[in-house]
């Protein structure tokens, strides 16, 4: 497993130094070396230091946080369909955003613009909590979760969500659905540093908390009255995870928008190869979904510059085809979970 | 299913490693670049900003109003929205939607002066980063009114070096249009209802409320604004359009070919018992011609009342 995780752990460092180098500013290996060392003349210690380092860090840090999050929801859920947006994270954190975008282009209009941002911020953020606090008390009954009323409480609430975003969509004006379609489709730009230190925490943090519960995970592959007889205190795994990983998902999608594929698929892809074992799985999704998500942005800045492509469409562009491919040449029975 | 075996359950958990070293760096780095941000801070306000020489302009109406004052060649990047005019835009780089800003490919361009309407919802972060690199940042006020472009072109004086000359030409030819606008304006006796119907394809139909640019262009025309009951756009209804009761139905040229032209205005729903459309009195114009407010504004208003207009008064006559 150290090995895995090495060889994994090489590939995001070696992703992180390749988006250093790529950008639509030109920059020699020279010139970058001599940017990151000190200042220059021209601007690109500038960029360097405030626009590439800070963004190909929350590129790690997000596609990590979101991969290691799919694959512990995956497992809590025994679903292999299941992603953070079905126990509501996604869906409230979108209508909460929505209903930022649209007040602020109406009520909150005279706000500063560094204010702009965070309110959209910190109105998604809340919004996955309490999104995902609904659908887990409506899942849970005598202080116990039923993991099945949970996901149909996660459908029914993300139906609910989307009928009001629908009607707010419904009521905007061209500039609002601009803004809610750019917010759809992902973006890691902005004030990166400032994004940087407090998603960066959370994620970490949650990462690590999450992993932990790993074995806890494995006992739940075999059911739930198993795993406690296994000796685990399932109530309290179950409840760890849900809050971590809509604290994590959370986190991340309230500054960049909704990127989609990396939860869902990242996970898929390391059972496919290396097998459901939850101790390992997590430490992978984490650092292949953080290598992941820093080589689509390097294709997303570049690619149609010296405009920007938003993540979001190029995360399902390159990653779906790869998993189909992989998916054709797996010789094995595919591991659901 | 697979089992995993219990065996290894006195490893200390693999993730500790990498995690804390990537929260390390995370770390350090973010101490290191507070103090780069404090530097260049410092060094922008220590010397007054020189005229500007490169410049990038994030908005259609702008960017025409440059053009217009013979300052087109100092450009070196527009936004998506700046498309007039068409051959010298076409040529320039393109940065995209001002809320989607590729940061680095805006600095890549070196400019001196980076200049965006102040209206809307506000700046995004990108502004604020450019700002940090030291980049003359400016925000020009805007509005709906014919005196748009003066107004800019006086805010635009204090950034720029521009000729005196260009600036009397713009003015004197405005002027004359303005002439030419009151003279048909003044002789109409009748204020035809104009509804504007922002579309594209038949999911997305709008109406215009009375204080969106198209009503404002319909009023300066010599018409009046058929919706009063709402202020911005709202979604189009069919009892809304037959209550409006417009005589004239205003569109942008791209509106109406995404519906596929005038075969396809038909399947609005209501629309066949407004008078507009009975009369065939459908009229379209380019966007950031009728609604840009920049130096070509004058004329779209004119274009605007004599398609109001003479058709009536040649119907009477």
């Amino acid at each position: 497993m150290i090995q895995k995780a090495t060889l994994l752990s090489v590939f995001l460092v070696a992703a992180m130094f390749s988006g250093l180098l790529v950008g639509a500013y030109e920059l020699s290996g020279a010139k970058l070396w001599a940017a990151l060392i000190g200042p220059t003349e021209d601007m690109s210690h500038f960029l360097i230091w405030n626009i590439r380092i800070p963004r190909v860090l929350l590129a790690a840090t997000v596609g990590g946080g979101l991969a290691i999050s799919g694959a512990a929801i995956q497992g809590l859920f025994r679903n292999p369909l299941a992603d953070p947006g079905i126990v509501g994270i996604s869906s409230g954190a979108m209508l909460f955003a929505v209903l930022a975008l649209v007040l602020l282009s109406t009520t909150l209009s005279n706000l500063a613009s560094v204010f702009q941002q965070w309110t959209v911020s910190t109105f998604a953020f809340i919004g996955a909590l309490l999104t995902t606090l609904l659908v887990y008390k409506i899942g849970s009954q005598k202080g116990k979760v039923q993991v099945a009323s949970m996901l149909l409480a996660g459908i029914a609430i993300t139906a609910f969500a989307g009928a009001i975003t629908g009607y707010l969509v419904y009521k905007s004006d061209e500039s609002q659905l601009r803004d809610i379609t750019f917010w759809t489709l992902g973006s890691l730009s902005g004030d990166i540093w400032v994004q940087l230190s407090i998603v960066g925490p959370i994620v970490v943090i949650g990462s690590i908390l999450i992993q932990r519960d790993a074995r806890g995970l494995n006992a739940i592959l075999l059911g739930e009255k198993e795993a406690a007889y296994l000796g685990f205190r399932v109530e309290k795994v179950k409840q760890r995870v849900v809050v971590l990983a809509a604290l994590v998902v959370g986190a991340c999608i309230s500054v960049t928008g909704l990127i989609g594929f990396v939860g869902l698929v990242i996970p898929h892809l390391l059972r496919l190869l290396w097998g459901t074992d939850y101790r390992g799985l997590l430490l992978y999704s984490a650092l292949l979904g953080g290598t992941f998500l820093v080589l689509a942005d390097n294709l997303a800045r570049t690619i149609v510059a010296p405009a920007e492509l938003p993540i979001g469409i190029l995360t399902a562009l390159i990653g779906a085809p790869f998993f189909v491919w992989l998916l054709l040449r797996s010789q094995r029975q595919i591991p659901m979970l | 299913m697979r089992v995993p075996s219990q065996k290894a359950n006195s490893r200390k958990s693999p993730f500790s490693f990498p995690i804390v070293a990537i929260a390390a760096v995370l770390f350090i780095f973010q101490l290191t670049s507070c103090t780069s941000e404090a530097d260049s801070q410092e060094q922008q306000a220590e010397e007054e900003a020189p005229k500007a020489e490169r410049i990038v302009s994030l908005s259609g109406t702008l960017t025409e109003i440059l053009y217009a004052l013979d300052m087109g060649d100092r450009i070196v990047g527009v936004d998506i929205t700046s498309v007039y005019p068409e051959r010298e835009t076409s040529e320039l780089p393109k940065l995209g939607h001002m809320s989607q800003l590729n940061t680095e490919a805006l600095l890549a361009l070196e400019p001196d002066l980076v200049i965006y309407e102040a209206t809307g919802r506000g700046a995004p972060e990108a502004i604020a980063q450019l700002e940090q690199a030291g980049i003359t940042i400016s925000a020009i006020q805007t509005g709906q009114s014919l005196d748009n472009p003066i107004n800019v072109t006086s805010q635009l004086t204090d950034l720029l070096d521009i000729d005196e000359s260009s600036v009397s030409t713009l003015q004197d030819r405005l002027n004359s249009e303005r002439e030419t606008l009151n003279g048909i304006v003044e002789n109409v006796d009748s204020t035809p209802r104009v509804l504007f119907i922002y579309a594209r394809g038949m999911g997305r139909l709008m109406a215009a409320g009375n204080e969106t640019s198209a009503s404002a262009m319909i009023e300066l025309a010599g018409g009046q604004n058929a919706i009063t009951s709402f202020p911005q756009f709202e979604a189009l209804t069919p009892e809304a359009l037959v209550e409006a009761q417009p005589d004239v139905i205003l569109m942008f040229t791209s509106g109406l070919a995404s519906l596929d032209g005038k075969e396809g205005l038909q399947q609005i729903p209501g629309i066949s018992a407004t008078p507009a459309y009975q009369k065939d009195r459908i009229l379209t114009m380019d966007g950031l011609y009728l609604t840009g407010f920049g130096p070509r504004s004058t004329q779209a208003a004119i274009e605007l009342a004599e398609g109001l207009h003479l058709p009536i008064e040649a119907e009477a006559g």
